[in-house]
């Protein structure tokens, strides 16, 4: 059992990345990155996804049903053999990015830009 | 036209619903699912090592004593604690993976650990980091997403859950860097990495991955 949340918590803007699963072999060519975002209250503006160091780049977004629901997102990605590292992060409905900085899920939700590494063959 | 398009929000319905449950059951701590948006826990570097009057992790190399370790540390980093956590969150638990830890997290791998389906991770113990040459992991440490990734993905195997039962039946295995890892095994000691190392704890737990402790940090062929 874990102790000491915040009495207050509300939600931090995210994107998660769903597939490709993480360390996930494919094959080179188009890949379709996809996953949810969300920051209720607040609604997703946008998700952006980075690959390996590269500059951010929009997502596309499904269609967004309120504020509140999770919001689906796709990014077309042309993969070249190698391992990289995929990014996403998501902008609220306010214009505010997702923070960088982690944060662990105590005391009041976790925060950070999800990444995951994936190999191209 | 018409009919296509309710049910497609029908079904966006259904998985808004489904992932508002998961999120839900995420505040209950008691059956942690692996649809909780925690890929992005950091590991807590305050878990192990304060205890007062605690041995240094370093000094604690054989089985016994690791098992007694992880086992006095924090409840998330026991042998049971450690079952319902993503790996990378279950090992900053405990209290003789912390430099291994570090390293994960300097190479930005926690995520991916943690959000792997499955996989198999020979973690070597701060004892075996202590063994290896401070050069070395300087060096390591210097270049997180060249040298560190590729000396750590050497001790990653990604896809499969392998017990010490598994490897006793395999002479090699691909890791996820694609190098390929020897495994030995006699009777029940079992060698990994060209006999650099030796499994000290086998089949740990965690929600994604079976780790096994390592002795020593295995160093991948060149090339």
């Amino acid at each position: 059992m874990r102790r000491g949340y915040a009495d207050r918590a509300p939600v931090k803007t995210m994107a998660r990345i769903d597939t490709p699963r993480s360390l996930e072999r494919v094959a080179a060519g188009p890949v379709a990155v996809g996953g949810v975002a969300w920051a209720q209250t607040r609604g997703i503006e946008a998700v952006e996804v980075q690959v390996d160091d590269g500059p951010f780049r929009p997502a596309q977004l499904a269609q967004a049903l309120n504020r509140d629901s999770w919001r689906q997102w796709r990014f077309d990605w042309d993969a070249v053999p190698g391992r990289h590292t995929l990014t996403a992060r998501a902008v609220d409905g306010r214009g505010e990015t997702q923070t960088e900085t982690r944060a662990d899920i105590v005391p009041d939700g976790a925060s950070g830009w999800m990444s995951l590494v994936v190999t191209v063959e | 036209m018409r009919p296509t398009r309710k049910l497609r929000g029908a079904l966006a319905l259904v998985v808004g619903l489904s992932l508002a449950a998961a999120a839900c059951s995420d505040g209950n701590d008691s059956n942690a699912s692996s649809d909780e948006p925690a890929p992005i826990e950091s590991p807590a570097p305050d878990a192990a090592g304060d205890t007062p009057g605690a041995t240094d992790p370093a000094t604690i190399c054989d089985s016994a004593g690791l098992v007694a370790a992880v086992e006095s540390g924090p409840d998330e980093g026991t042998l049971s604690g450690m079952t319902d956590d993503p790996v990378a969150t279950a090992a900053s638990s405990n209290p003789v993976l912390t430099t291994l830890v570090t390293a994960v997290t300097e190479a930005g791998l926690v995520d991916t650990l943690n959000s792997a389906d499955a996989v198999t991770v020979f973690a070597p113990t701060d004892c075996a980091f202590a063994a290896l040459d401070p050069a070395t992991l300087q060096a390591a440490l210097a270049d997180p997403t060249g040298l560190l990734t590729q000396v750590l993905g050497f001790h990653v195997v990604a896809g499969q859950r392998l017990s010490s039962e598994d490897l006793a039946n395999t002479s090699e295995l691909e890791t996820f860097t694609g190098a390929v890892l020897p495994v030995e095994s006699d009777g029940d000691a079992i060698t990994v990495g060209g006999g650099q190392a030796r499994v000290v704890v086998p089949d740990i737990q965690t929600a994604n991955a079976t780790v096994h402790l390592i002795d020593h940090v295995m160093v991948p062929p060149a090339g």
